[in-house]
């Protein structure tokens, strides 16, 4: 009896502390995604009032892809950002030590010529093995080889190479819309102060591209794609669009992002030594800026599109997880000290502390959780058929808030949907919140068990051509 | 008791959102099945008045109807969507169209500052379409003194917190085509707090539609006036003037501020690259004397290095070939670059020096040209 009580008492308190965490978690939803929502249809209007900048030229732009064993999708990447409505850029891949030929392959697909090119280590990098380059295309596109050193380090390579004084970053299975320079570049134009600029990335897997342009768009077949495409929007959409009002962004996609290079080097560039080198990054940069007093905007750049490759099995997509879940760990143990901190502001009450409960420790909540649900039903201190009613509704409002993401994505771009892809967009919505959800969360919840043996560990993932992308949706 | 409020909380909010959700997809396909034909009928209205003006000549009750219409945003794109192709089409006539109306295009102006920033901003780049500043039938000084009055009306936007308003301002000042306009936007903007993108405004002024040479004097004449942002600016707009602009009138004048060690540091820099286009013969010993510096937070030795190849001569290749052992990665990049393009004879360096840094960045200089000379011919070709 008094085992009893004490057991009640317990899940009382369980109780009190999820109906907070949902309720703040659902308050952020609700303004986030109506911030998100408001803001792309303010976006569109400002497009076809005219309320743009327009320029005939912008900023000259260095765009890094770093490679390793990306045979299969690199020539894609190199051809879409050939064709770029941008004038001024340039193109670095580096090729960081492949094992297979991609190296080989740009430099046959492009008929490129050794040079010896001195490169300035101003960020640390693992030595270059050799330079190719070629002029023979509309811009000069430049390939290192390098040792193996990580994509990070790639980076650092690029950097170095690198000629303009802003730097895009971006994924070697990734392709850029062809306005994705000129979009991105145009935010940075508009305040002077911007060290970095996010893009947003979307899923490819569905896509057909044609010099930039997308000429079809269609839901995955696959479900693991379709949910990975309205948690991408939901994810876009929602949170960065909100952070970027109060310049509280703390991760810029490492598929596409823009930075200025003079500040870059001035942080030290990548850290060669996490996973989650695109978030490491961009924190660095707030907690540098912040401490030396300097003025500056991280922005985002809701309408610089870059098309990416997702994984396609589950297998794939849980080792994507596993290295983004070690990626947040590494960077807010790095930079612990701006957690609840006043000198950080709202970055440190607001992004940081959403990151820390909502996506580093949300895994051990959410399994803790269900746990707690299994014990629970164990001593008859639940009523099932409320709790699955409350599960059920608790999905329905998830997976229309990611429906509202994605409708007002599609509506901010103007793409015409089938009625048989919006019935997947419902379908996906609805399987990734009762089912994708849970899988992560256990895949995020083990992605810390060795770390220390298996912290740098990136696994490879199954990458495909952009047209067998677009096949496969058909 | 708690779990059901929050369930019915979640509740409410998901009906909501569906309602909204749905409201809206209505309203998207409504508008895209309304938006066509209505904008088809207002470019009817549009395209009547322009033509009864064309055969009847001008009409107050008709041009009252036409000012009421583009009150509405939405008439004011189809109109943008009108003009753009009459300008190819019957551009003569346009223009004496929009120098009869330039009445009701002030008083819309001074009616759309009620409006919305992004109504105001729309406007402006309505301005710019109309190209008043090119309109060979505003003769009259009273037509001309209405073209200050809207330029007036724009002028404070010039100060919009809103970057398209402010941005959309200037361009519309610009094209109108008035220095004395400019002008004042350019003080106006030396008030602003908030820091200002220099290529923004440089780009804005070589947009001006009057004469280059009369606006490049008054700029001038107010230069010390301004903040070395806008110095920068000034400087950038006369440094990618075309050469009959006669900007080489101040090079003496930009030469004393390239000169004056207490000028900002940007300004100098800008005045580097302005020597650059616009080759002074006593600039340069000035650039010599900054290739030789070292150190400080303004790196005038590498911009100095790329300017000097406008300055061919035996004692700019000595210079530039002493600086290819300067610690400096950027100087020796930029003296390489500079020595290939006054085709010194480098070889000897490449192949005897000492110098390892030098030798690379020469050769890496070397292949770059080889290369681009191949893409050149192969383009010719």
């Amino acid at each position: 009896m008094v085992n009893m009580e004490i057991i009640k008492a317990i899940y009382h308190g369980i109780e009190v502390f999820f109906i907070g965490y949902l309720v703040i978690y659902t308050c952020f939803i609700v303004i986030s995604v109506t911030v998100g929502a408001v803001t792309l249809h303010e976006q569109k209007r400002r497009r076809t009032t005219y309320n743009y900048i327009q320029q005939d030229y912008y900023l000259p732009i260095s765009v890094l892809v770093p490679a390793h064993n990306e045979s299969i999708t690199v020539l894609d990447t190199i051809q879409s950002l050939l064709e770029l409505e941008y004038r001024l850029y340039e193109i670095v891949v580096v090729d960081d030590g492949s094992t297979d030929n991609t190296a080989q392959c740009v430099i046959d697909a492009f008929h490129m010529q050794k040079i010896t090119r001195p490169i300035r280590r101003r960020v640390r990098c693992k030595k270059e093995n050799a330079v190719y380059v070629t002029y023979d295309y509309k811009v000069p596109i430049t390939l290192v080889c390098k040792e193996n050193g990580g994509k990070a380090d790639a980076l650092n390579m690029g950097v170095n190479v690198s000629e303009y004084p802003y730097v895009v970053c971006m994924d070697a299975d990734s392709m850029l819309q062809y306005d994705a320079l000129e979009n991105i570049a145009r935010c940075v134009m508009e305040t002077d102060n911007v060290i970095a600029c996010g893009g947003l990335v979307r899923i490819v897997n569905n896509v057909t591209l044609e010099k930039g342009h997308v000429v079809d768009y269609r839901m995955p077949k696959k479900l693991t794609l379709s949910m990975q495409v309205l948690e991408y929007d939901r994810s876009f959409l929602a949170s960065r669009i909100l952070f970027d009002k109060f310049n509280g962004n703390l991760i810029i996609s490492g598929a596409f992002g823009l930075f200025k290079k003079d500040f870059l080097i001035d942080v030290g560039g990548y850290d060669i030594d996490t996973m989650g080198e695109d978030m490491e990054l961009v924190v660095r940069m707030h907690a540098f800026a912040r401490a030396n007093k300097i003025p500056y905007r991280i922005r985002y750049a809701s309408d610089a599109v870059c098309w990416s490759q997702a994984p396609s099995t589950l297998t794939d997509l849980k080792k994507q997880r596993r290295r983004w879940h070690i990626g947040l760990f590494q960077s807010m143990l790095a930079h612990r000290q701006m957690l609840f901190n006043p000198r950080y502001g709202s970055l440190s009450f607001i992004s940081f502390l959403y990151f820390f409960i909502y996506e580093l420790l949300s895994p051990y909540i959410e399994v803790f959780g269900i746990i707690s649900v299994i014990f629970a039903a164990y001593f008859n201190l639940i009523n099932v058929p409320f709790m699955i009613g409350f599960f059920a509704v608790y999905i329905v409002f998830n997976a229309l808030f990611s429906l509202t993401a994605f409708f007002s994505r599609i509506h901010a771009m103007n793409i015409k949907m089938r009625p048989i892809d919006i019935v997947k967009a419902v379908i996906a919505a609805l399987a990734e919140n009762a089912g994708l959800r849970i899988v992560l969360a256990w895949t995020r919840f083990a992605a810390l068990f060795g770390y220390r043996s298996k912290k740098n560990e990136w696994g490879s993932i199954q990458r495909h051509t952009m047209k067998d992308n677009s096949e496969q949706s058909k | 008791m708690n779990v059901k409020i929050l369930m019915v909380g979640c509740i409410y909010i998901c009906l909501c959102i569906v309602l909204f959700d749905l409201l809206f997809a209505l309203s998207v396909r409504w508008n895209e099945w309304r938006q066509p034909r209505r904008e088809q009928k207002l470019k009817a209205i549009l395209q009547e008045n322009i033509d009864d003006f064309f055969k009847n000549g001008q009409d107050f009750v008709r041009q009252r109807r036409m000012e009421r219409l583009l009150l509405q945003e939405n008439n004011i794109l189809a109109l943008i969507d009108i003009i753009q192709p009459l300008q190819m089409t019957a551009p003569q006539q346009l223009q004496q169209y929009l120098a009869q109306n330039i009445k009701m295009f002030v008083r819309l102006a001074v009616l759309y500052q009620k409006k919305a920033p992004e109504y105001r901003a729309l406007f402006y780049h309505t301005v710019c379409i109309l190209n008043y500043g090119n309109n060979e039938f505003l003769c009259s000084g009273e037509e001309k003194s209405q073209l200050h009055e809207l330029a007036a009306v724009i002028l404070p936007d010039v100060l919009a917190q809103s970057v398209y308003v402010h941005e959309n301002a200037m361009r519309a000042l610009a094209n109108l085509g008035n220095k004395k306009d400019v002008l004042h936007a350019m003080h106006l903007l030396n008030l602003k707090k908030t820091p200002l993108h220099t290529k923004l405004i440089s780009e804005n002024l070589l947009r001006f539609s009057g004469l280059q040479e009369e606006l490049m004097e008054a700029l001038w004449q107010e230069f010390d006036a301004f903040r070395s942002e806008l110095q920068v600016s000034i400087l950038q707009y006369m440094c990618f003037l075309p050469p009959q602009a006669g900007q080489s009138r101040y090079r003496a004048l930009i030469y004393t501020r390239l000169n004056n060690e207490n000028t900002d540091g940007e300004v100098r820099i800008a005045c580097i690259r302005f020597f650059r286009r616009n080759v002074y013969a006593p600039a340069q010993a000035v650039l010599l004397q900054m290739l030789g510096t070292s150190g400080g937070y303004y790196n005038y030795a590498a911009v100095a290095a790329t300017a000097l190849r406008s300055y061919p001569g035996v004692q700019t290749e000595q210079a530039l070939l002493r600086q290819m052992s300067n610690p400096d990665w950027y100087v020796r990049f930029n003296c390489a670059e500079s020595l290939l393009f006054l085709q010194v004879d480098y070889e000897n360096i490449i192949l005897h020096s000492e110098d390892r840094y030098a030798k690379e960045m020469l050769l890496y200089r070397a292949e770059i040209a080889y290369l681009q000379k191949h893409r050149a011919e192969v383009q010719t070709w």
